[in-house]
């Protein structure tokens, strides 16, 4: 393995994000290829860590002035032996071939955790939109796609926003590939409701995450129902989560942010939810906002997690739960803990939770529920049809089950039952590996 | 045929008085003719006198009126009281001693409301608000402005009132219960220090009072203009295509305490106002957009009236009001379903502050005029200049909205006190250089640097740092020591791979930070745009050196000090007295030096 990465830092020595991506999965699957010899034959390890294709390209624009810019464009093509390319699109002034080779390596495995048919890519350009006008955004917009659209198609590469691509780029470079190719297919998710776009993709994140307690409650004989929550942020998925939640009968008891937190041992539930609905994700305001209106305690510079509850699910920010924590959520008698953020726990404190039996579900099994609707857009797309919420919601809490069931089916097959970390690990891997054996040497 | 020689009249005796401050007589006074007045023959005290200035300037430049036809471009109506009303009132309420001993400022309020306005100012007021029934603001003229040191928000309170309740008596009681409190103001320990600053020696200060019209529309149970801001002649932060020399304007909806308490308002370049960096995405719009307005309450007000801390202003939510025309016009819609911001605020969804029906459709052309008012400002002047102003918009299609021209000043002072020059000799001896910096002036209050260590960066570990920073700014916040911070790449970038994903709260206790660009981190200059609305508004210096051009920042002298705290990835040093940081503007030229 030392050699396969040594190999890799030979050959681009400057691309240190993209090795330190390949380092971690290297680490997280070498129980696997140490047992399949037959992935070492196909060289799957090789293969899979060398881009199917790389596209770079000039982009020029003009701005509002009259001034010639030139940007960079890239898109990398990462691993399709699952479906079309899918990922997102970047436009920051200090992206890099190396950046986009990490995020496209680690987008192939989040992909394929979710079951659907989707390969892994990711691009983008150092064009800065910050400072930009509207229509300067528009003008590069469409010389990025003039160039773009070549690579791309609804059976081939599907990207999606990212850092610095929204709502308002994704329609400008929409526009552009309709008009290039002549078609009106679903070449790029995150489209507006009204031509293309799902319903629920908002929501998807906080209740997949929902939908994935559940499952690992049903596992263990439990429910959510009559179980006692606490969670941390209150954004776009801890307002979803907390929705989901109330549906599936549990009770949402915190919500925090990084002041303090606030305890409402009522639940949050009916005005309270809407009113946090738009605390922070329209109006930008302190969790403590809900604690004044409410009439609820506000804990001042302290964490949510020293209320007992049953679970825990931190939704804010890395590394927001630690040792510390992770020792009074045990001590409370908290029975599981499920990531909704990306890596919020730290290691010694997801360490600690397995050392003393707290179900413990990482980030990158439990919030794919942003990916998965994307896969729904893509076959809503193909299908000619706008499901209603009613029918996305439902199918994505089929993905999460079949999520969760591959997590378990995976970890049980390296040895590591019940192992969330491990199964959602492995999984990903396991199905491209085995995909790409399948599919022989291309 | 009669009306139309009427109107003639009308209109000629109107345009006659502008840029005229006519004396106040009762018995003449016409109130929809005569747009400035003053009672008594003493001075009217330095902003009475732009006032006036502007008046004559506007006067002298028709041109700008036929330019912008769409446009009324006016003053407010005003009435200034010479100070002649001030000494009668001191002298025969034998206040003088107010001034030469220490008293609270409360101490000093309660001796003025007590004491007598004189009568012969009561009954001219009593004339003036018999044809008067509009809001009014009530604010001083003092001859220490004339020195046009005067901060930013001011050193004296301005009173505004409803004045349009049926009984006269009482419009009569809270004018000058405001002409008081502004008159009291005079004596508050903060002018008085400043005063004492200014001259040497304490010295009584004869004030006059300008009584203005409110700038506005009824809407409601409120009075408010639909946007006021300033408008500046330099801008010290551009970013993108702007220039120094384009100036720079802050707006917001409602009353203009909202820009002038620093508050969230839009700052954006008149010749550039597409261009918004802190409005660049969603998120940042719906993070910097202007959630709270002032407003006048003129319904249902009490009869004594709350001059208190947001003298009869109210602080609304600008959800609140999303019914009420200004709203309407500068809002757009926020689409959660798709996070969106829609330019149109017709459509179901919380209301976000924009301005884009006047920044990006032209819907009034308020940039082109604040572009010609500055440039005709600085001609007048001769100087830059500093405009405050109101606008009105007209509900009728085709109508004219109105611009009010609320106050002038040069930036000459401000220049003056903050003008940098940058030798040769101090570019020797610094050891930070950099021709890419923004703000303006001179910090000689930091003794502390926060650094990365060089050698140490590595671009995995950028949240550590952050996290290491955010543990020694606490520690400095907490000391109130200013620092100066220093690392590579982007300062608060939320890309944790593109720089140091630091929050406002990590640094809130910076003095200047520095950004470097070199080898391991050779982005495009932030230029602070993440922290774009902290920085300017609380004038935070912010440098980029990109190390290999002629920028420098000098690692071995750094390295030489002895360090006050060393972490994983961070070193702190004190230096035995506080460096200079010097910007030149206007050059966009930084050094530091000790």
């Amino acid at each position: 393995m030392a050699n396969i990465l040594k190999a890799i830092k030979d050959k681009d020595p400057g691309e240190k994000e993209f090795h330190q991506a390949v380092q971690e999965v290297i680490d997280s699957v070498q129980p696997i290829l140490d047992r399949n010899p037959e992935y070492r034959q196909a060289a799957i390890l090789e293969r899979i860590t060398e881009p199917e294709r790389v596209i770079m390209f000039r982009v020029p624009w003009v701005d509002d002035q009259g001034q010639a810019h030139l940007n960079r464009g890239y898109r990398v093509q990462m691993n399709s032996a699952l479906g079309p390319y899918k990922g997102g699109l970047r436009f920051h002034p200090s992206v890099s071939l190396s950046i986009f080779k990490s995020l496209a390596f680690e987008q192939t495995f989040k992909n394929a955790l979710t079951s659907l048919p989707l390969g892994g890519g990711k691009g983008g350009s150092d064009f800065q939109p910050r400072g930009k006008s509207d229509a300067e955004v528009m003008r590069f917009c469409q010389s990025f796609m003039s160039e773009l659209f070549r690579y791309i198609g609804p059976d081939i590469d599907v990207p999606a926003g990212d850092v610095g691509v929204g709502a308002r780029e994704i329609g400008y470079l929409f526009g552009q590939y309709k008009r290039l190719c002549k078609e009106f297919s679903g070449v790029l998710t995150g489209k507006g409701i009204n031509w293309g776009g799902s319903l629920v993709r908002r929501e998807a994140t906080g209740y997949g995450v929902g939908y994935f307690l559940a499952e690992v409650l049903s596992q263990h004989g439990q429910s959510i129902e009559g179980k006692t929550i606490a969670i941390s942020g209150y954004g776009n998925v801890g307002t979803y989560v907390v929705e989901k939640i109330n549906e599936l009968g549990g009770k949402v008891v915190t919500i925090a942010d990084e002041y303090g937190y606030v305890c409402d041992p009522d639940g949050i539930k009916g005005e309270k939810l809407e009113c946090m609905a738009d605390l922070w994700c329209v109006y930008r305001k302190s969790a403590e906002d809900y604690a004044t209106q409410f009439g609820c305690e506000w804990i001042k510079d302290k964490r949510p997690w020293e209320v007992p509850c049953d679970v825990a699910i931190p939704t804010a920010m890395e590394n927001e739960l630690d040792l510390n924590a992770a020792k009074t959520l045990v001590s409370n008698g908290c029975m599981a803990v499920v990531e909704a953020a990306n890596m919020p726990c730290t290691h010694d404190a997801v360490q600690y939770f397995h050392e003393h039996g707290v179900l413990f579900v990482p980030g990158k099994a439990a919030n794919a529920g942003g990916v998965a609707v994307s896969g729904l857009e893509m076959t809503q797309n193909s299908m000619r049809l706008s499901w209603t919420r009613e029918e996305v919601d439902k199918r994505l809490k089929m993905i999460m089950g079949n999520i969760h069931r591959t997590c378990l089916e995976a970890a049980e097959m390296v040895g590591a039952p019940g192992n969330y970390v491990v199964g959602a690990n492995v999984a990903g891997f396991l199905k491209v590996a085995d995909a790409m054996l399948q599919q022989g040497l291309v | 045929m009669r009306q139309y020689i009427i109107s003639n009249i009308h209109t000629l005796r109107k345009w006659r008085q502008k840029g005229v401050v006519a004396q106040f007589k009762g018995e003449h006074f016409d109130a929809d003719t005569m747009d400035f007045v003053k009672i008594g023959q003493g001075s009217i005290g330095g902003k009475a006198r732009s006032l006036a200035f502007m008046s004559a300037l506007l006067q002298e430049h028709p041109e700008i009126h036929e330019k912008f036809l769409e446009i009324n471009i006016v003053i407010p109506k005003t009435l200034v009281i010479s100070t002649d009303g001030f000494e009668a009132f001191v002298s025969q309420n034998h206040l003088e001693h107010f001034v030469r001993e220490d008293f609270t400022d409360e101490e000093v309020t309660e001796g003025f409301l007590k004491a007598d306005m004189p009568e012969w100012l009561v009954s001219e007021l009593e004339a003036y608000l018999s044809q008067v029934k509009y809001p009014l603001s009530v604010r001083s003229s003092s001859l220490l402005e004339d020195a046009q040191f005067q901060p930013y928000a001011g050193l004296y309170e301005t009173y505004m009132i409803p004045n349009n309740h049926p009984d006269i008596s009482l419009r009569l009681k809270h004018l000058i219960t405001a002409i008081k409190l502004v008159y009291a103001s005079t004596y508050y320990e903060g002018p008085k220090s400043f005063t004492r600053s200014i001259l040497s020696q304490a010295q009584e200060e004869a004030m006059a009072v300008i009584i203005q019209q409110v700038a506005g529309e009824e809407y409601g149970d409120f009075f408010y203009p639909a946007g006021s801001g300033v408008a500046m002649s330099h801008n010290f932060y551009p970013f993108s295509h702007m220039k120094p020399e384009e100036g720079i304007i802050n707006i917001a909806l409602g009353l203009g305490k909202t820009v002038m308490e620093g508050e969230k308002s839009l700052r954006f370049s008149p010749k550039h106002p597409n261009i918004l960096p802190q409005f660049s995405t969603v998120d940042d719009i719906l993070a910097n957009a202007q959630r709270f307005f002032y407003a006048l309450r003129i319904k249902g007000y009490s009869d004594e009236l709350n001059f208190g801390e947001y003298s009869n202003l109210e602080k609304r939510e600008v959800d609140d009001a999303k019914d009420e025309f200004p709203v309407r016009v500068f809002a757009s819609t926020y689409v959660p379903e798709e996070h969106r911001i829609r330019d149109t605020s017709y459509i179901p969804g919380p209301k976000i502050l924009t301005f884009a029906q006047i920044l990006k459709y032209n819907s009034l052309p308020l940039p082109q005029l604040l572009c010609e008012i500055l440039e005709l400002g600085r001609k007048g002047m001769g100087c830059p200049v500093e405009v405050e102003f109101s606008i009105n918009l007209s509900s009728e299609k085709n109508g004219k909205s109105d611009f009010f021209f609320l106050q002038m000043r040069p930036m000459v002072a401000e220049e003056e006190r903050f003008e940098v020059q940058i030798t040769q000799k101090e570019i020797e001896k610094a050891f930070c250089h950099s021709s890419q910096a923004l703000g303006n002036g001179k910090n000689e209050e930091m003794a502390d640097i926060v650094y990365v260590k060089p050698h140490d960066f590595k671009p995995e570990a950028t949240m550590q740092m952050a996290e290491e920073v955010g543990q020694i700014n606490a520690a400095l916040l907490k000391d109130k020591r200013p620092y100066l911070l220093v690392g590579p790449g982007r300062w608060g970038s939320f890309d944790r791979w593109l720089g140091i994903p630091v929050k406002w709260k990590n640094i809130s206790g910076i003095g200047a930070i520095i950004e470097l660009r070199n080898e391991k981190l050779r982005s495009d200059p932030s230029q602070g745009s993440h922290f774009f609305q902290n920085i300017t508004s609380l004038g935070i210096h912010y440098i980029t050196v990109t190390e290999g051009s002629g920028d420098y920042f000098d690692w071995e002298w750094v390295a030489s000090l002895p360090a006050v705290q060393e972490t994983t990835f961070l070193r702190h040093v004190r230096l035995e007295k506080p460096m200079i940081l010097k910007i030149d503007g206007r050059k966009s030229q930084c050094v530091i030096f000790h």
